[in-house]
C-alpha cells in the first residue's frame, strides 16, 4: 500500500520533471504553405458549386483551425467530368468573406496571375483584407498558387495560412469561424468547436461530493 | 522554471495531505487531495490524454455517423464534418470538448471520497468514466443529427443548449449515484457504509 503510493508520487514527479507543462503543439495537420499540396492529401474536401448549375463547374476547399492560424485551400477544377470542359479554372482574387465570432472581414487575394497558371508553375501572393479602407495586407500570411493538369484540365490550386492574431489578440476567445465566396459557390464552411460546459459539471460535481460527504458525517456524528 | 514550481507545489501537497491524514480533518483532506488531483491529472493529460479521448469520441460518433450516413470524420485531426444545404459545418473535438476535464475531475473526486474501498473506487472509475465517454458521444451525436436535419442555424441549439443540458443531467445522474444515493441507501438499511477508507 505505501510502496504503491511511493511509486505514484515518484512517477509524477518524473513526469513533471520532464515533460513541457502547458505547451502548446503547432500545425496538428502538418500543412506547409510550400506549393507542395500533398499535405492536404488526408484533409476532406468539400465541393463549392452553384445548385442551379447542377453542380456542373465543381471547386473544391478545406478550412481549417489549429490555434492561432487559419488554413485555407481551393482547387478550382478537382475532377474532368467526361465530355465537359468549364472554363473557370483561374483562381478566383476577390469576394472571400471572413467571419470571426459574426464580424465580417473581406479577403482578397492580391497578386495572382490573370491567366491560369501552367502545369507545375508556383506563384506566391498576399492576403489582404479591406475591414478598414483602405485595404490592408495582413503581416504573416501566406498564399501559393500553383498550376495543375490533375483531372486533365489545367487548372489553378491555392494554399493559404492566415494568423489569427490579426484580427483579435484573444485568439483563444475565438468560438466560430466561417468562410465563403459567393464568386465560387453558395456553400459555406464554418469551423466550431463543441466545449461541453465543464466549469458547471465540475463545480457540480465537486459541491455534490463535498455535501454527500458533510451529509454522512454528521448523521454518523448524531447517531 | 514552471517545472520546479510544479515540482515545489506538488511535494507540498503531498505533505499537506499527509498532515491531514494525520490529523484526521476527513473534510480538508477530501477538498485538497481532490482538488490537486483534479490539477495534476489536466497537466498530465496534455498532449496524449487529450488526443486519445477525442479521437476516441471522433471514432466513436463517427461509427454510427457512418451508419447513419449522415456525417463524416477525419478521426486522426478529432475532425467533424457535417454537410448541411447552407455548407459545412467542421466540429473540432479538442480538449474542451472531449470529456477529460469532467473525467479527471471525477477521478479526483472519488480517489480521495473517503466511503468507498479501494477496489469500488477502482471499479467506479472505470464505469464513471465510460459513462461521461458515452454521454459525450450522445451530446455529440445530438449535435451532429440537428445540425443535419435543421440546417447550421441551429447549431447555436443543438451545442450550447440542448447538447449541453442533456451532458450535463447526464453527468450529474453518475455524480448524484456514486457520491450520494449509494450511502443514502446504505444508511437506510443499515449497512457499515461509514468506515473511512483513505
Amino acid at each position: 500500500m505505501k510502496r504503491n503510493k511511493i511509486t505514484i508520487i515518484s512517477f509524477i514527479l518524473l513526469l513533471f520533471s520532464i515533460m513541457p507543462i502547458f505547451a502548446q503543439s503547432s500545425n496538428r495537420y502538418g500543412i506547409d504553405i510550400d506549393g507542395n499540396v500533398e499535405d492536404w492529401k488526408d484533409i476532406p474536401k468539400q465541393r463549392i458549386n452553384f445548385g442551379w448549375d447542377n453542380g456542373n463547374v465543381d471547386k473544391e476547399g478545406a478550412f481549417l483551425r489549429d490555434g492561432d492560424t487559419i488554413f485555407i485551400y481551393i482547387d478550382m477544377h478537382p475532377e474532368q467530368r467526361p465530355g465537359y470542359v468549364h472554363y473557370y479554372t483561374k483562381m478566383q482574387n476577390w469576394g472571400y468573406i471572413l467571419t470571426i465570432d459574426g464580424v465580417e472581414y473581406p479577403l482578397q487575394f492580391v497578386g495572382l496571375k490573370d491567366t491560369t497558371l501552367s502545369p507545375g508553375e508556383k506563384r506566391d501572393f498576399s492576403i489582404q483584407t479591406a475591414y478598414n479602407w483602405p485595404a490592408k495586407e495582413i503581416p504573416n500570411s501566406k498564399g501559393i498558387v500553383i498550376g495543375s493538369d490533375a483531372g486533365g484540365q489545367v487548372h489553378d490550386i491555392v494554399e493559404v495560412s492566415i494568423p489569427l492574431s490579426f484580427f483579435t489578440s484573444d485568439t483563444n476567445g475565438i468560438k466560430t469561424l466561417e468562410f465563403k465566396n459567393t464568386l465560387l459557390g453558395e456553400q459555406s464552411f464554418t469551423f466550431t468547436g463543441t466545449p461541453s460546459g465543464s466549469t458547471i459539471i465540475v463545480i457540480s460535481g465537486f459541491v455534490i461530493a463535498t455535501l454527500s460527504l458533510i451529509y454522512v458525517y454528521r448523521k454518523r456524528a448524531n447517531s | 522554471m514552471i517545472n520546479i514550481i510544479f515540482l515545489i507545489l506538488f511535494i507540498l501537497w503531498v505533505y499537506l495531505l499527509s498532515v491531514l491524514k494525520r490529523t484526521k480533518l476527513v473534510a480538508f483532506h477530501f477538498i485538497l487531495g481532490s482538488v490537486g488531483l483534479f490539477l495534476i491529472l489536466l497537466i498530465l493529460s496534455k498532449p496524449v490524454v487529450i488526443r486519445i479521448m477525442s479521437q476516441l469520441v471522433t471514432i466513436l460518433a463517427g461509427a454510427v455517423g457512418s451508419l447513419t450516413q449522415t456525417f463524416t470524420t477525419a478521426y486522426q485531426y478529432s475532425l467533424i464534418y457535417v454537410n448541411t444545404a447552407q455548407g459545412v459545418v467542421i466540429m473540432f473535438i479538442d480538449s474542451e470538448c472531449s470529456g477529460v476535464i469532467e473525467s479527471a475531475a471525477y477521478i479526483a473526486l472519488l480517489s480521495f471520497f473517503p466511503l468507498y474501498k479501494r477496489s469500488e473506487k477502482q471499479l467506479l472509475s472505470i464505469i464513471g468514466v465510460l459513462w461521461i465517454l458515452l454521454a459525450n458521444v450522445l451530446r455529440i451525436l445530438l449535435i451532429t443529427f440537428i445540425v443535419y436535419f435543421f440546417g447550421k442555424e441551429s447549431f447555436y441549439f443543438a451545442h450550447a443548449i440542448l447538447g449541453r443540458v442533456v451532458f450535463y443531467i447526464l453527468t450529474i445522474i453518475l455524480y448524484f449515484n456514486v457520491f450520494t444515493r449509494s450511502h443514502v441507501v446504505k444508511q437506510m438499511i443499515g449497512s457499515k457504509a461509514y468506515e473511512i477508507t483513505y
